[in-house]
């Protein structure tokens, strides 16, 4: 098998497995406690480094930049103190085998920091063909690790159809897949060591909830700014994330808010113009298909096609869209009031964003649903930030172990 | 009106004039399909604002071809049947309701399109192909393509083998047997190229007297680097063949070919017409300008395929230019649209270029 491991500059070497296999047991034997000071550091610095980089990175690096500076890791560990159960003391878990997502690569990074900062040793499977982004920031924690001489992390690449994965996994205490069904198919018989445990970020869709009163009424420059914030969600990563909507819930009616939800797809389009996404036009028409697609079957009584950046359909239909089309495509729907969206969610719904409501609206009717799906609830224009809690785990908590002291 | 503009010789019509006669036709197939195909009339009211009388073929309503993928679009309640075919083998087909009016219309429609290349006569047919690419369900854009020129053409013989390797004995005792006569050969561009010329390049073949037709297969061409005119060129050297006929045509407008002039450049016949638009706007394109091709047709009567926007580029190069007696549009195919590949946190909803 063809294993090579990561060095600085995108030096890459190969390794002997039965090497990986020791130095990771190694590592095992000397890990260290939950967010020392050490670790922190080290991360807030790459967090500075990737903040003043002369070179352009894009946003969702940028804010990967932000939520690893130091006063957010601080504010992170504080949080993870005061959660502590009382007679208890936290320790890492061991070995943490990290499968990336092939396409928003980036996303790794954070499960990945929350374990490195756990205490955790890590190994981290990267694709053939990361982006030359994605290697600047791994260059800029090899670097880091060298520095303090940490010989505990490990950034590893091998064919996907090797042994890699199962002897990788057979050394690890942990594992955390990103990727849709089949790549979670192809981990789930792969044994980890004697207690691991799996964690598992899989197929996912998200939606968005409006308040049709509070769309209506906004002034230009309040939609203006409304727009930029569902710009962030939905034309990152082409759509394509699972946090991003695909469908905008209104709660109101058509009769009376449909216009102020036309006003905002059309300033969401020029805003999308404005910052410079454009569309291949294989898309473009892509999006026309599915848009007349959707109007011949009934299901849309109106589409928009001839914006370049955003289409979209407005049904009558009270009822959940499973349209999901991607590269700038919204489906409306006028529901009739906020908790109707509990009646709406699958069990793979992720992020519900939301514009318009109380906290405490938003509070009750997230607590009222016990059906499976829909796990986070964040404002319009977060949907991309991610949080330590993920998919419904309690990412430090599930990276860690504790040991009752009596 | 359309008995009309097929009985005149295919590009005698001077583009305003053709404008005046298609822009009737389409309106009332426009209404026609209004009222007979429901999914039409939703996607006319929900796209395109309604119904309306249209004052130029460019404000006539287009659908995607892609549409017929998704659905069994149908404004016959009659007896029909469902053409399905794919761009290539594997792909979802397009279906395509096919009546027996349409279908006459499209015979009729072929037939004037190459009566003037081909004469009245039926000629011996040369497919450089192989049989097996008639498969009876879900034809590939190839098999239709052959089984169409396969009514010009009598006793069809087939140059390839199923595994597309060339049966020299058979081209040659074909060629032989002609006898001076002339005879129709057809086939898909690359496979042309790599079969006939790459083939036969080092023997002689004497193709004087065939008639040549050939279409699709650009984009190996274009890998290959060998255009149009190169193309033409090598096989006259190589061959003395000098009689032959790009065209261009897609399954959702069976019938509507458009044919290769002297000049290199396909001309709409005058039943049909041919808009270039631009990208995101969907505004039609300035003469020269390329953009995605959308194409109107007199032809399509059972399903509502008379205006439809392909996932082709082309530009047109020339109006009503008069070379050998061609007018209206003249225009150069150049590629298929774009389709970058999308990120996704799954690994499995990743789109590819389209083929």
């Amino acid at each position: 098998m063809h294993l090579t491991s990561l060095g600085l500059n995108g030096a890459e070497a190969p390794i002997e497995m039965a090497t990986l296999e020791a130095r990771l047991d190694t590592a095992r034997r000397a890990l260290v406690t939950p967010f020392s000071a050490e670790r922190m550091d080290l991360v807030a610095g790459v967090g500075d480094a990737i903040l003043k980089s002369k070179s352009a990175i894009s946003s969702h690096v940028k804010h990967f930049g932000f939520w690893i500076r130091g006063a957010n890791l601080r504010a992170l560990a504080q949080d993870f103190e005061r959660r502590r159960p009382s007679a208890t003391v936290s320790r890492p878990r061991g070995v943490v085998f990290h499968v990336p997502p092939r396409n928003v690569e980036t996303v790794f990074l954070y499960s990945w920091v929350l374990s490195f900062l756990a205490g955790n040793a890590n190994v981290v499977r990267l694709s053939q063909d990361v982006s030359a982004e994605l290697s600047g920031i791994c260059d800029l924690f090899l670097a880091a690790f060298e520095e303090n001489d940490d010989g505990s992390q490990f950034f590893v690449r091998y064919p996907s159809d090797s042994e890699g994965s199962r002897l990788i996994s057979a050394q690890s205490d942990v594992r955390i897949v990103w990727g849709g069904d089949a790549k979670i198919k192809a981990f789930e018989d792969l044994p980890l060591r004697g207690g691991g445990k799996a964690i598992w970020f899989g197929d996912r869709t998200s939606l968005c909830v409006l308040d049709g009163e509070k769309v209506a009424a906004l002034n230009g420059a309040e939609r203006h700014d409304l727009a930029h914030r569902l710009y962030d969600d939905i034309f990152v990563f082409d759509q394509m994330a699972c946090s991003s909507p695909h469908t905008l819930y209104v709660v109101g009616d058509a009769g009376t808010h449909l216009a102020g939800v036309k006003a905002l797809l059309q300033t969401l389009g020029e805003v999308a113009s404005e910052r410079g996404a454009s569309w291949a036009t294989g898309h473009q028409i892509s999006k026309m298909v599915q848009a007349f697609a959707s109007a011949a079957s009934g299901w849309s009584r109106e589409v928009s096609w001839r914006d370049a950046m955003l289409t979209s359909t407005v049904t009558d239909r009270q009822e959940r869209a499973d349209l999901r089309v991607g590269s700038g495509f919204l489906n409306v729907v006028f529901i009739p009031a906020l908790d109707a969206v509990n009646g709406i969610l699958h069990e793979r719904d992720q992020t519900v964003t939301h514009f318009g409501f109380e906290p405490e609206a938003i509070f009750t009717v997230a607590g009222s649903g016990a059906a499976p799906g829909g796990m986070r609830w964040t404002p319009v224009g977060t949907a991309l930030n991610f949080d330590f809690v993920w998919d419904g785990y309690d990412l430090p908590f599930e990276l860690t172990r504790l040991v009752r002291v009596a | 009106m359309f008995d009309r503009l097929l009985e005149a010789p295919p590009y005698s019509l001077r583009q305003g004039e053709k404008e005046r006669l298609l822009l009737a036709g389409l309106n009332e197939l426009t209404r026609f399909h209004y009222e007979k195909c429901p999914d039409y009339a939703r996607i006319l009211d929900a796209a395109w604002g309604g119904l309306g009388s249209y004052g130029a073929i460019e404000d006539v309503p287009f659908l995607p071809v892609g549409l017929f993928k998704e659905r069994e679009l149908s404004s016959t309640d009659g007896p029909h049947i469902v053409l399905q075919s794919s761009g290539t083998s594997g792909q979802v087909p397009s279906r395509i309701v096919v009546d027996p009016e349409t279908s006459t219309r499209q015979s009729r429609a072929l037939i004037a399109t190459f009566r003037p290349i081909l004469g009245d006569r039926r000629l011996p047919f040369l497919a450089i192909d192989t049989r097996d690419v008639l498969k009876p369900t879900n034809l590939t854009a190839r098999g239709a393509g052959v089984l169409g020129m396969m009514k010009f053409g009598a006793k069809a013989t087939f140059a390839l083998s199923p595994t597309l390797e060339t049966d020299r004995k058979t081209v040659r005792d074909f060629v032989a047997a002609q006898g001076g006569a002339p005879f129709l050969m057809f086939g898909f561009t690359f496979l042309v190229w790599t079969k006939l010329y790459e083939e036969f390049r080092d023997g002689e073949l004497d193709l004087s007297n065939a008639i040549l037709v050939h279409s699709g297969g650009w984009k190996k061409m274009e890998e290959r680097k060998v255009p149009n005119a190169e193309f033409r060129e090598a096989l006259r050297v190589r061959f003395n063949l000098t009689r032959i006929y790009n065209f261009y045509g897609f399954v959702e407008q069976i019938g509507s070919m458009f044919v290769e002039g002297p000049d290199g450049l396909l001309y709409p016949p005058n039943f049909t017409d041919v808009i270039v638009r631009k990208a995101g706007s969907w505004e039609p394109a300035n003469l020269g300008e390329e953009g995605a091709l959308q194409a109107v047709s007199l032809l399509p009567g059972s399903y509502p395929g008379h205006s439809v926007l392909t996932e082709d580029t082309g530009r047109i190069l020339a109006v009503d230019n008069g070379a050998e007696n061609r007018f209206g549009k003249a225009i150069a195919v150049t590629g298929r649209v774009e389709k970058a590949e999308l990120r996704g946190c799954s690994d499995v909803v990743a789109t590819t270029r389209a083929a």
